[in-house]
């Protein structure tokens, strides 16, 4: 469920049913705040008096890839414009952003696309004001679109030289045949982003960025009644569904050329609303692939120290992907020690040992969903993917209800189920 | 309950903070210190937390040591974080996970900082007698230290790999003259394996003490014992300990330059300077003045981008080190972005200009900046408790968010450029550079 390495969902999710989802007296933390404003936008909030900041998100549902023909990078294009389009007489967001000593991140996934804030308390207001204005009611200028292409172009091309992004693009475009979860979310060539007309790139923001598409959700220092800070009724089309993307029926094995030697492996999983195989999927992520903590990390680091490791299962609408990455000079070695740990993981652990990994994981969830922009992060995340109660920063809510109910035996036929034969991407250091 | 003898409530702060072009400013904190037994216990109340997190700072750092014992704060640290604890006899760091918590140490000048964190249920009854239970007997038998030495090899190796730490150890070593605070944080390879389990029990025994500890402690307190900070206190014996006396020559020269060669992709430029303590009154000049290095020096490094970089994609960044003693601001330029030279120079030829001319400019940008960059170091209950521990050391009040915005709030033109004058005219600068045929050098 690690935020922020998520990617895509599929199906389609009633809109009535997401109301209800969305809207639904929380049955746990009395700090979370569901409401619908009068724009239409569903609002998560988590207020904590304590901690001086306070972090703003607007999440879209939106494919990578735009609505029509497929334009690789068109949602983080579009987002990144208008950050930095002057809004009227108003600055940019950008500019807002930095005369505060604020942060903002733009994060495009398959599916989803979410524009990220956080800064001190005292500014939340006119932050609020600024973010919701440039996004619901979206101006995009010719300079602004210079600005973002450049952006992005960067982007693009710090992410051709990364082993763990490239693995990451290399393995979805072979667990899905079509969709958005094809293609990668930032281009590697910029050229055809150039060619996108200001036109085309207003009306994709005009449908992706409207009001009733969006989840805001906030987490830190905040007193304010959001209600009352954004203008407009509620109008134009319900909230987009989850788009669809076409997994495919067969595993593969393909081999790439790269700067070093590199190795994925991927399963498809299951859906969001599988709730308990996720998390059983997620507690098998941390119980073998947490940095420091991981059985595989901690042989990694006296086996194989001059190597780099991920695992994690990215928690999406359907089907979920559950997701190894290994790369560096001893990466065969590292192979070694994932491969047999997976065969381990599918026999029961003792009930002493799964208890202490239990609690571990619990822990770890709470620790990572602990900032204010994690809090905001995670609730965007589990709402755009069609689950919001089940988001881990719930701290009271449904996400450790399930983390309790797991037991050995359970995790190890979710394991036996779901993490046969991976897809696997190769990188060849030795082919360039 | 035994030996209650809580003296003095120092600070109980209910604050409301003006910012400069603030339109709502509003923040109730509530932090409190009080002193036993020579040790100050800092509690900061989060009750919307399901964690805790406490932060235990021993006066035992790498002024404790003389360079014969480079590495000794940190061996002994690692030894009690490998210490086997607990029914099991599992490594503390291994217990502590299996009950619902972590924790972590950091060596620097004058401090060990254990990190102990943790789910609240299980806070007071299941972790923090563990953690107690390593301090009060840690393994130093040598097959621990062994453990330890090889874990401190890795994060030796992982320094040496990092530009900005290996030039941060050079100045370091030049910027500390009256004790060994400028000493590596994990020591050398070298002197590490000379050092026997004695020399580490001796260490111990001697600079574990509890005078002047403090106990920085954030979350949901109301979940924890009244006891469990003092108890933490107690596994510490009583005594105060000072640092090694030393004369350590400084540099000398109008050009004070050292240069490192690694094997890395591009060179680094990084600058120190001595700054204002924490209770200075030129202590909200010298925030202001390193978020402003920090801009300058990033405008000319790289594009200005739309985002906001994370932290290891930076350009350029400027750190004040108002936790050190004597404190100190580092500028640095990463040269993976162009030639390091020009933002460098430029920033510097900034701060001159500041020094010696009036600013006539409304400094209202200046100081929202360097509010929004304060308040953004304390994102979490580490961070938090770091804080206010900090600041409860220089006796200051531990309520830092009080008194950093408080100090960024009564900043003034003429302020920034005392400030400058003073603090930011000679630095020490360090140089690393790829090494000559290193196959990373592009």
């Amino acid at each position: 469920m690690t935020p922020r390495a998520r990617e895509l969902g599929a199906r389609t999710l009633c809109a009535g049913v997401l109301s209800a989802l969305f809207f639904a007296p929380c049955p746990g933390n009395a700090n979370v705040e569901r409401t619908q404003l009068p724009n239409g936008s569903a609002l998560i909030a988590r207020r904590d008096s304590s901690v001086p900041m306070v972090a703003i998100e607007l999440w879209f549902r939106a494919p990578s890839i735009g609505f029509h023909s497929p334009i690789i990078g068109l949602s983080r294009y579009a987002a990144t414009a208008i950050a930095a389009s002057a809004q009227g007489r108003a600055p940019s967001l950008s500019t807002l952003l930095k005369s505060l000593g604020g942060r903002l991140a733009i994060n495009a996934y398959a599916d989803a696309v979410s524009i990220a804030v956080s800064v001190s308390a005292d500014q939340q207001r006119a932050v609020f004001r600024a973010l919701t204005r440039a996004y619901f009611t979206p101006i995009i200028s010719a300079p602004a679109i210079r600005t973002a292409l450049r952006e992005v172009a960067i982007a693009g091309t710090q992410q051709q030289l990364d082993p763990q992004v490239t693995l990451h693009d290399a393995l979805f475009s072979q667990l899905f045949t079509g969709g958005p979860a094809h293609y990668a979310t930032t281009p590697s060539n910029a050229n055809p982003l150039s060619r996108v007309s200001i036109t085309e790139l207003r009306n994709f923001a005009a449908r992706a960025f409207r009001a009733t598409n969006a989840i805001v959700t906030v987490a830190g220092q905040t007193p304010i009644n959001f209600a009352n800070e954004v203008s407009g009724k509620s109008t134009g089309a319900p909230m987009e569904n989850p788009i669809d993307s076409i997994p495919a029926r067969q595993t593969t094995t393909t081999t790439r050329s790269f700067g070093e030697d590199a190795v994925g492996y991927a399963w498809l999983g299951p859906p969001i609303l599988d709730e308990k195989a996720a998390t059983a999927l997620d507690f098998i992520a941390d119980y073998l692939f947490r940095a420091e903590t991981g059985r595989v990390s901690q042989l990694s680091r006296e086996d194989a120290p001059d190597t780099f490791l991920s695992g994690q299962f990215i928690t999406l609408h359907d089907p979920g992907v559950m997701m190894i990455e290994m790369a560096g000079k001893q990466v065969d070695r590292l192979q070694a020690h994932v491969e047999d740990q997976l065969q381990e993981i599918k026999r029961p652990l003792s009930q002493s040992a799964f208890d202490r990994a239990r609690t571990a994981f619990q822990y770890h969830i709470l620790s990572d969903t602990e900032s204010p922009l994690a809090i905001a992060d995670n609730f965007g995340w589990y709402a755009a993917e069609g689950d919001p109660l089940y988001a881990p920063s719930d701290d009271a809510g449904k996400y450790l209800q399930v983390t309790q109910s797991l037991d050995p035996a359970y995790v190890a036929r979710i394991a036996q189920q779901y993490l046969g034969q991976p897809t696997v991407v190769r990188l060849s250091a030795s082919r360039k | 309950m035994k030996r209650f003898l809580r003296a003095v409530v120092l600070q109980t702060a209910a604050l409301i903070v003006a910012v400069a072009g603030a339109h709502a400013p509003a923040r109730a904190a509530l932090v409190t210190q009080t002193t036993y037994n020579g040790a100050k216990i800092v509690e900061q109340r989060d009750p919307s937390s399901s964690l805790i997190g406490v932060q235990l700072f021993v006066p035992a750092g790498l002024d404790r040591q003389t360079a014969a014992q480079s590495g000794i704060a940190a061996l002994v640290a690692e030894s009690i974080a490998g210490t086997p604890v607990g029914r099991d006899r599992l490594p503390l760091r291994d217990a502590l996970q299996g009950e619902g918590g972590a924790v972590s140490y950091s060596v620097d000048g004058r401090w060990i900082r254990f990190y102990v964190e943790g789910i609240k249920a299980n806070f007071g009854s299941r972790l923090l007698p563990l953690f107690e239970a390593a301090i009060s007997h840690p393994a130093f038998d040598e097959t621990s230290l062994q453990r330890a030495r090889r874990e401190l090899g890795h994060k030796i190796a992982e320094n040496q790999s990092v530009p900005l730490t290996v030039a941060l150890e050079m100045l370091n070593a030049a910027f500390f003259t009256a004790s060994e605070a400028g000493l590596p944080p994990f020591g050398l390879p070298a002197t590490l394996q000379s050092l026997s389990s004695q020399d580490v029990q001796t260490f111990f025994s001697t600079y574990y003490r509890r005078s002047g500890a403090i106990v920085s402690a954030a979350g949901d307190l109301d979940a924890a014992r009244s006891d469990d900070f003092t108890k933490i206190v107690d596994t510490l014996p009583a005594g105060a300990t000072r640092p090694v006396p030393v004369t350590l020559p400084k540099l000398r020269g109008a050009q004070r330059r050292l240069v490192a060669r690694r094997d890395i992709a591009v060179p680094w430029l990084v600058a120190q300077f001595p700054a204002p303590s924490l209770r200075s009154r030129d202590f909200g000049a010298m925030l202001v003045l390193t978020t402003f290095l920090e801009r300058t020096a990033s405008e000319m490094a790289g594009n200005p981008t739309i985002t906001t970089l994370p932290f290891s994609d930076r350009p350029a960044g400027a750190m004040y080190n108002f936790d050190q003693q004597p404190a100190n601001v580092v500028l640095y330029v990463n040269g993976g972005f162009g030639d390091p030279t020009r933002p460098f120079s430029t920033a510097l030829s900034v701060v001159q200009i500041f020094a010696h001319s009036k600013l006539s400019g409304d400094i209202g940008t200046m100081k929202s900046i360097a509010i929004g960059t304060f308040v953004d170091a304390a994102a979490t209950l580490e961070d938090r408790s770091w804080f206010a521990g900090v600041f409860a050391e220089q006796d200051a009040s531990p309520d830092f968010v009080a008194r950093g915005l408080d100090a960024i709030k009564r900043v003034r033109a003429a302020d920034l450029q005392r400030v400058a004058r003073v603090y930011l005219g000679n630095p020490n600068v360090a140089l690393v550079l790829p090494r000559a045929g290193s196959d990373t050098s592009s």
